[in-house]
């Protein structure tokens, strides 16, 4: 389950990857997002959006953001599997 | 001393509020008292470096609060500001010190940072260390010339790569003497400072705040995603943003009804500002003025205003940029096949720079006289179409300059720097939206490694202007008249 979550990031996240010369598998799940510069706020959110969409629900990022790690693979695979 | 020059307006307020707070970043405040006084510890070792009247280059870290007294700390030494973005490339750092000689170089420590390659490539400059130096006598009082330059922005250049924009105390006063007095803005109100420093649109967060004796509220660099939690743990009053920040906090639902209570004044400006998001961002802070600015670097800030009013609230299209705010005038020159009222936007007046550093070929493009009228005019390239009201709205561009999130990129300066680095062949860049975001997508016409493309552009380029994508055509695709069918190339870009 977790791993289906982290292979759909790295897959979405591939032509980006090129941008900051980094490979799909070295895309570690503690990596934050958003700080290491592979994506910017807005490219962050489509990626949530796009999660959202295959999932068919909505997360409550705000909330995720205030508590932590929302931008890092691991982050999002508690948003997106805990109720 | 002009009345509003920028120092002038700070000495007032650090003599008015000494113990109101001036700065909040990173957990620390400081007061009008301490921000006086250590940018004048700044200043003195400035001026003995002989910083007066040269340009005084450092690396502008926006979360902590030493890059602010190094701007006022400069600008007392009768200096000018050249801040370097904190993420480079050094590269870019090397040409725009290069380009705009640089002779004083200000590190905030000895090894802090990237600084030291700097210092190394840059053999005739004089660096020295922010340390504070006890001051042994009062900052000697001096008295700057309107032309005396008061900062260096660089925008990004169609050929030639970025072009450095000297902007005067002068003209810088003529802002500050128009624009805060406009809104009643007091030593209560919290100013927000969302701008990196190398942006022009931070001196009106750092100058504006400032006349006000108001406090400048930093968030962390990365604090973009929690851009509405921040202003309402931050007591936010005063909020200045690119329009594209306020799309990102609606896409994070963030703008909810009454969720940015404390706002009195939201102001926009760096791009279009669609009506759409103005209209969730006035249910998210009923309480707010809501503002739309525009201006170019090369005219000082900003230089027309638009203020929303709320019983004439549209739904689609873009909010209008208004009418000049000060003294300058703003006139639509007609282009061939546009009705009376539309063309490209010129400005004159004493917001209007005098042009570009060591650049005389993009200065006469840019800057050039009008028959019949007097003055300087700066042709901002951005086509406009002009009420019977008198009130201007921005239409697009009249050639191909794109905003990817705020920052002006000349796809032309892409081009130069992969045509470079492919040595044979073309290059052509387009901006394709994408959810509501302009990107860029980058295409040659000659076999290349992408992945050794992308790492060079990275660090040649900063990262706004390197492209989502670089595509490798057999041919690049041309109109009938034999140029770069772009819009074809928009097209193939938005297939992915």
């Amino acid at each position: 389950m977790k791993d289906e979550l982290t292979e759909r990031v790295r897959t979405l996240l591939a032509d980006r990857l090129v941008r900051i010369g980094m490979r799909a598998d070295e895309l570690d799940e503690d990596l934050d997002l958003v700080r290491s510069g592979l994506l910017d706020s807005l490219a962050f959110i489509d990626l949530v959006a796009a999660l959202e969409q295959e999932a068919g629900r909505q997360v409550d990022l705000e909330a995720a953001l205030e508590a932590g790690d929302a931008t890092t693979i691991r982050g999002l695979q508690r948003l997106f599997h805990e109720p | 001393m002009s009345d509003h020059d920028p120092i002038s307006l700070f000495l007032r307020a650090a003599a008015a509020y000494p113990e109101r707070p001036a700065l909040a970043v990173a957990g620390t405040t400081w007061t009008y008292a301490e921000l006086h006084d250590r940018s004048d510890r700044l200043a003195a070792g400035l001026l003995d470096a002989g910083a007066q009247g040269r340009r005084v280059a450092f690396v502008a870290r926006r979360d902590g609060p030493w890059a602010y007294a190094a701007v006022l700390g400069i600008l007392k030494a009768g200096g000018s500001c050249v801040p370097l973005h904190p993420d480079g490339p050094g590269d870019r750092w090397q040409l725009m010190l290069e380009r705009c000689e640089a002779q004083v170089g200000l590190v905030q420590e000895p090894g802090a940072g990237p600084e030291p390659d700097l210092m190394a490539a840059n053999g005739a400059m004089r660096w020295l260390t922010g340390r504070q130096a006890p001051l042994s006598a009062p900052l000697p009082a001096r008295v700057p010339r309107p032309e005396d330059e008061a900062y260096v922005m660089f925008t990004s250049g169609s050929t030639g790569g970025p072009k450095g924009v000297g902007v005067s105390r002068g003209n810088l006063a003529a802002y500050l003497a128009h624009l805060p007095p406009m809104y009643p803005f007091g030593p209560d109100d919290r100013f927000t400072q969302l701008f990196a420093l190398p942006f022009d649109l931070s001196m009106h967060d750092m100058f504006v705040c400032w006349a006000s004796g108001a406090c400048l509220c930093v968030p962390p660099v990365d604090g973009g995603l929690r851009a509405a939690a921040w202003a309402r743990d931050e007591g936010i009053t005063v909020w200045f943003s690119v329009p594209s920040l306020a799309g990102v906090m609606r896409r994070m639902r963030a703008l909810s009804p009454g969720s940015l209570p404390a706002l009195r004044f939201a102001f926009f400006c760096g791009e279009a500002l669609p009506w759409e998001l103005v209209n969730d961002w006035q249910r998210a802070a009923p309480h707010a003025r809501i503002i739309n600015l525009y201006g170019p670097t090369e005219a000082t800030i900003a230089i027309t205003a638009h203020e929303v009013r709320p019983d004439a609230m549209e739904t689609t299209g873009l909010v209008p940029i208004g009418r000049p705010i000060g003294t300058d005038r703003a006139e639509v020159l007609p282009m061939d096949g546009l009705p009376h009222g539309e063309g490209e936007l010129v400005l004159c007046g004493p917001q209007v720079t005098t042009g570009y550093i060591n650049a005389p070929p993009a200065t006469e493009r840019a800057f050039v006289r009008l028959p019949g009228r007097d003055g300087l005019w700066y042709r901002t390239g951005d086509h406009v179409r002009q009420g019977p009201d008198g009130v201007l709205h921005y239409v697009g561009r009249i050639d191909h300059q794109v905003k990817v999130l705020g920052h002006r990129v000349e796809p032309g300066e892409v081009d130069e720097a992969l045509m470079r680095a492919l040595d044979g062949g073309n290059a052509v860049t387009v901006a394709a939206v994408v959810h509501g975001t302009a990107r860029l997508f980058s295409f040659i016409d000659v076999p290349a490694d992408v992945n050794a493309l992308m790492e060079r552009l990275r660090a040649e380029l900063p990262a706004p202007f390197v492209p989502e994508r670089i595509t490798v055509l057999d041919q690049l695709p041309r109109n009938a008249n034999g140029k770069w069918d772009r819009p074809r190339l928009m097209q193939i870009a938005h297939e992915g």
